[in-house]
């Protein structure tokens, strides 16, 4: 019967911790299935952990058996199961929190924060699974990923980062956009930094966009087709669509990185106020003259003048937005076109799989905190279960101590004298 | 036996608890009521927990006392205890003492020092008002407030009131942090490139400009025309220090005391030359040129571009007569014929108006200051023109004058003008709601503040608690003896039952 509730107090213990992890961990094993074994990172470690305890919990069982009746070797071989409980559980977390804060700040260069995973991880491991889906759709939209009725767009994403065209297209890209791009901004000045900072000011803009940056012409990027933003948007639902792709002619190319490409997202800059300030009616004036014809041309030429050398050196599309009666500027980036996240979302993609193992354990961190009280619990239970079956009776506790001093002699005092003398006389032995 | 066990056990407790409730205590209320004190922007890093090393300093003192009457008084306890309690008493009662008979002069100084100094009277609590706990925190909170207010305004940062450097110099010269200045240097001495002003430069380069240009002000002369000239002077004259720098002269022949290059006597060719390497960040007229030419012929090629040319007629724009758009696109365009042509088209005196300036049209001369607020390079290893003037008040505002506009615009805090914090494409920055000689009495309170800070409030606040706890610390001291001479007594009692 002892052995009975011994085995069920062990399963509620450290194995139903394990199955606890696991089941907490499946958003993370859903996002990151593509990566091998890098999201069970978490779920390896809490099997480690249950493995040695498994294996103490074991040994320690059989000392005590081979040591029954002996109370004291027996209670030393079940305390070393509860602190050994008590070590792989939260013992370890305890210690590592001090240093995991840090460790993944500089890990992520300060864009993933301990705190920000802690609780969050689900809501991360989503993120990142997203990441990944994101960049197959984008480069299947642009030829870089070719798609027919046999592979179709939905197949890549199944196939995901186990994909070596995907895992090489991802590597060859990044490096392109990091070398020629994010390194050549961070080694000329403060001022991506400042942009990422919530400091993007004009002066700061225009050092990012004409500043003289060096590109390394070995860095080829992978492209097979270009897209661009349609320029000129009237239409009351229209989005900003890309045109039709077009082939080119070089599939690997040198490109050029703007700061735009590196944020990731478009900037829309609303000149509905100046323009009314000018007392002309744009959208009505390019509506009623039919304009709009010409003008998006003309945006594709702008575009043109900005990719020259001269200018930024670097595709950077202007467009306009004439709806609902606003003038907007509209400054897209090339990098969504090309089949690139901006710079951060692409570095994390790049160390994606790193990056899950890392979420992998916070569900791992989490369980192993609150169910660990149960497995010092269960450890405890069990430690008492033998100590009943195998320690043996308990020992007459010593008395306090053994004065071998002569007695005091106290002969023919009261109550309150002896007290007193013998009270005087242990003070002074204790000084 | 088990009954004078069990005594024991809760005179132990008793006596642990009495010990705990008196320095223990005290050190733990003195580190609540610190809390402002550590919460506030103006502590310094010691100031702001003085308050809780003065309680643990006094609690040491106690600790030693006791050891040194342990050795003193061997064998009397009673007397041991009575010795400890007097000096207990006598130090918690310390800070109060201090506070109530020489502290008060010392507040008095600082605040009667600030209020010659123009400050009103009203600013200051008295000191009676300030010994009261409910006030202090009140005077530090709206202190906090105030400096929330400012960084807001000029988009400084809370989290980093230390100061801040986005990176390295554009040049890739040294960066230096002076942590007594809480600012980040370039080889110039000027500030680093991407350096985010710490509240004490923020403070310290607006005092150097509104206290200058009030003080010009003052003798009815304005100190930007008085810069502008003195800078001409600078430039025009072939034989000045700037000239010198400019053209590597040796540092034996400037006017200037002490003159040092700073790499060596090309810098500022090396910067600013021909193939300097300063204007790989900034627009140059060379660049600007060629942005137009390419401008120019990019544009002239498109049919799109053509036929809207064609139909300018129809626009509601007064063309002036002779004015063919269409032949001046290509790439010969210069940077004199676009101003021409936008001249022509009417729209010069709208840019004009754009910068401030009243003119019907504008000039190349223009367009370049325009361009040099957003784009223009100090190198960090060149000295500026300003830093060769002789007039030191000109040269200190000339410094803060740069660093409040120029730098601060590029790190998206402007310190100085009508608009300031960040303006970028979406913000046009934050109406500067305070006044010159509101700004620097603000300073001059914070001033006050900060030396009443460093000076006073720890004490206060130590005297605050004290005050209420130097009976309970003695007479908790006192127990605690009491209870240790009972456990004594207990084990005593514990071995004679055993003999009996």
């Amino acid at each position: 019967m002892k052995n009975v509730l011994k085995t069920i107090l062990y399963i509620i213990g450290f194995p139903a911790l394990v199955a606890l992890v696991a089941y907490n961990s499946l958003i993370v094993y859903e996002e990151g299935g593509t990566y091998g074994f890098w999201p069970f990172v978490g779920l390896i470690i809490a099997g480690v952990c249950l493995i040695v305890y498994t294996i103490i919990f074991i040994v320690t069982g059989k000392n005590s058996k081979k040591n029954k009746g002996n109370r004291k070797k027996v209670m030393k071989s079940v305390a070393t199961l509860v602190v050994m409980s008590f070590v792989l559980t939260s013992g370890i977390w305890l210690v590592v929190d001090i240093v995991l804060p840090d460790i993944l700040k500089d890990a992520t260069d300060g864009t993933r924060l301990f705190h920000q995973l802690q609780d969050d991880y689900d809501a991360q491991a989503e993120v990142h699974g997203d990441l990944l889906e994101n960049y197959i759709r984008m480069n299947c939209a642009n030829g870089n990923l070719p798609c027919s009725d046999d592979f179709t767009e939905d197949d890549w994403v199944e196939a995901g980062y186990s994909s070596p065209e995907v895992q090489e297209l991802l590597t060859q890209n990044f490096k392109s956009m990091d070398v020629n791009g994010y390194k050549t901004f961070t080694s000329n000045g403060p001022w991506l930094n400042m942009a990422n900072d919530s400091r993007l000011t004009i002066p700061v803009l225009v050092h990012l966009v004409l500043n003289e940056r060096e590109v390394n012409e070995e860095v080829t990027y992978y492209l097979s087709c270009t897209m661009e933003p349609k320029t000129l948007v009237t239409d009351k639902d229209g989005d900003n669509v890309y045109k039709k792709p077009v082939a080119n002619e070089e599939v690997e190319t040198v490109l050029h990185w703007t700061i735009l490409d590196m944020q990731g997202t478009s900037m829309n800059i609303d000149l509905t106020g100046a323009v009314s300030g000018l007392g002309i009616d744009i959208p009505g004036l390019i509506e009623s003259l039919g304009l709009g014809k010409y003008l998006d041309g003309i945006l594709g030429t702008v575009n043109e003048a900005i990719a020259d050398p001269a200018l930024a050196g670097a595709e950077l599309y202007i467009g306009l937005d004439l709806r609902n009666d606003k003038v907007q500027l509209m400054l897209t980036p090339a990098a969504e076109s090309r089949g690139m996240h901006g710079y951060q979302n692409s570095a994390w993609l790049n160390s994606n799989n790193l990056l899950f193992a890392v979420i992998s354990i916070f569900p791992a961190r989490q369980w192993l905190y609150i169910w660990g009280a149960v497995v010092i619990f269960s450890s405890v239970a069990v430690a008492a279960l033998r100590v009943k079956q195998y320690g043996g009776k308990k020992e007459e506790l010593a008395d306090i101590d053994d004065d071998e001093d002569e007695p005091i002699d106290t002969k023919g005092m009261n109550n309150y004298e002896r007290t007193v003398v013998s009270a005087l006389h242990a003070r002074n032995k204790m000084k | 036996m088990e009954k004078v066990r069990r005594k024991i056990t809760i005179l132990r407790v008793l006596q642990v608890v009495f010990y705990a409730l008196g320095f223990p205590l005290f050190l733990h209320l003195v580190m609540l009521a610190n809390k402002p004190i550590a919460e506030s922007y103006l502590a310094g890093n010691i100031t702001a927990y003085l308050a809780i090393i003065i309680a643990a300093v006094l609690w040491v003192v106690v600790i030693l006392i006791q050891l040194l009457f342990r050795a003193i008084c061997r064998k009397n306890r009673m007397a041991r205890a009575v010795w400890v309690a007097l000096f207990a008493a006598v130090i918690t009662l310390a800070p109060v003492l201090y506070s109530d008979f020489l502290l008060k002069n010392q507040y008095d100084e600082i605040v009667d020092k600030y209020v010659e100094d123009g400050l009103s009277e009203g600013n200051f609590y008295n000191y009676e008002k300030i010994l009261t706990a409910y006030n202090l925190e009140g005077v530090l909170k709206n202190l906090n407030t105030d400096v929330e207010e400012y960084v807001e305004v000029f988009n400084l940062e809370i989290d980093a009131l230390e100061g801040k450097n986005y990176g390295g110099n554009g040049d890739g010269s040294l960066v230096t942090f002076d942590e007594e200045a809480q600012a980040y240097y370039s080889p110039n001495g000027m500030f680093s490139d991407g350096y985010l002003f710490s509240l004490k430069q923020a403070i310290a380069v607006q005092k150097a400009y509104y206290e200058n240009k009030l003080a010009y002000e003052a003798e009815g002369k304005d100190i930007d025309m008085e810069l502008a000239k003195a800078l001409v002077a600078l430039e025009n004259d072939p034989s000045s220090d700037w000239n010198k720098y400019k053209n590597g002269a040796s540092a034996s022949s400037f006017d200037k005391e002490g003159f040092e290059y700073i790499d060596s006597e090309d810098e500022y060719e090396l910067a600013y030359g021909e193939d300097g390497y300063a204007k790989k960040f900034y627009v140059t007229d060379d660049r600007l040129d060629a942005i137009v030419s390419v401008i120019g012929g990019k544009l002239g090629s498109s049919e799109q571009v053509k036929a809207l040319l064609g139909m300018l007629p129809m626009l509601p724009i007064d063309l002036p007569e002779g004015l063919d758009i269409g032949s001046l696109l290509t790439e010969d365009l210069t940077v004199d014929q676009l101003i021409d042509v936008i001249n022509g088209l009417g729209l010069g005196k709208t840019l004009a108006g754009l910068m401030g300036s009243t003119a019907e049209t504008i000039t190349k001369d223009d367009l370049m200051n325009l361009l040099a607020g957003y784009s223009n390079y100090q190198s960090p290893s060149t000295y500026p023109i300003f830093y060769f003037l002789e007039d030191e008040a000109l040269q200190e505002y000339a410094y803060a004058n740069y660093y409040a506009t120029t730098h601060g615009t590029k790190v998206g805090s402007i310190l100085v003008g009508e608009k300031v914090g960040a303006i970028t494409l979406d913000n046009g920055g934050t109406v500067n709601p305070y006044s010159a000689q509101g700004l620097l009495d603000m300073f001059k309170y914070w001033d006050a503040q900060t030396e009443l800070i460093n000076a006073v409030y720890p004490i206060v606040t130590v005297r605050s608690i004290a005050l209420k706890m130097s009976a309970s610390i003695v007479f908790c001291l006192l127990a605690a003896y009491w209870f240790t001479s009972k456990i004594d007594d207990q084990y005593a009692m514990l071995k004679l039952a055993k003999k009996q």
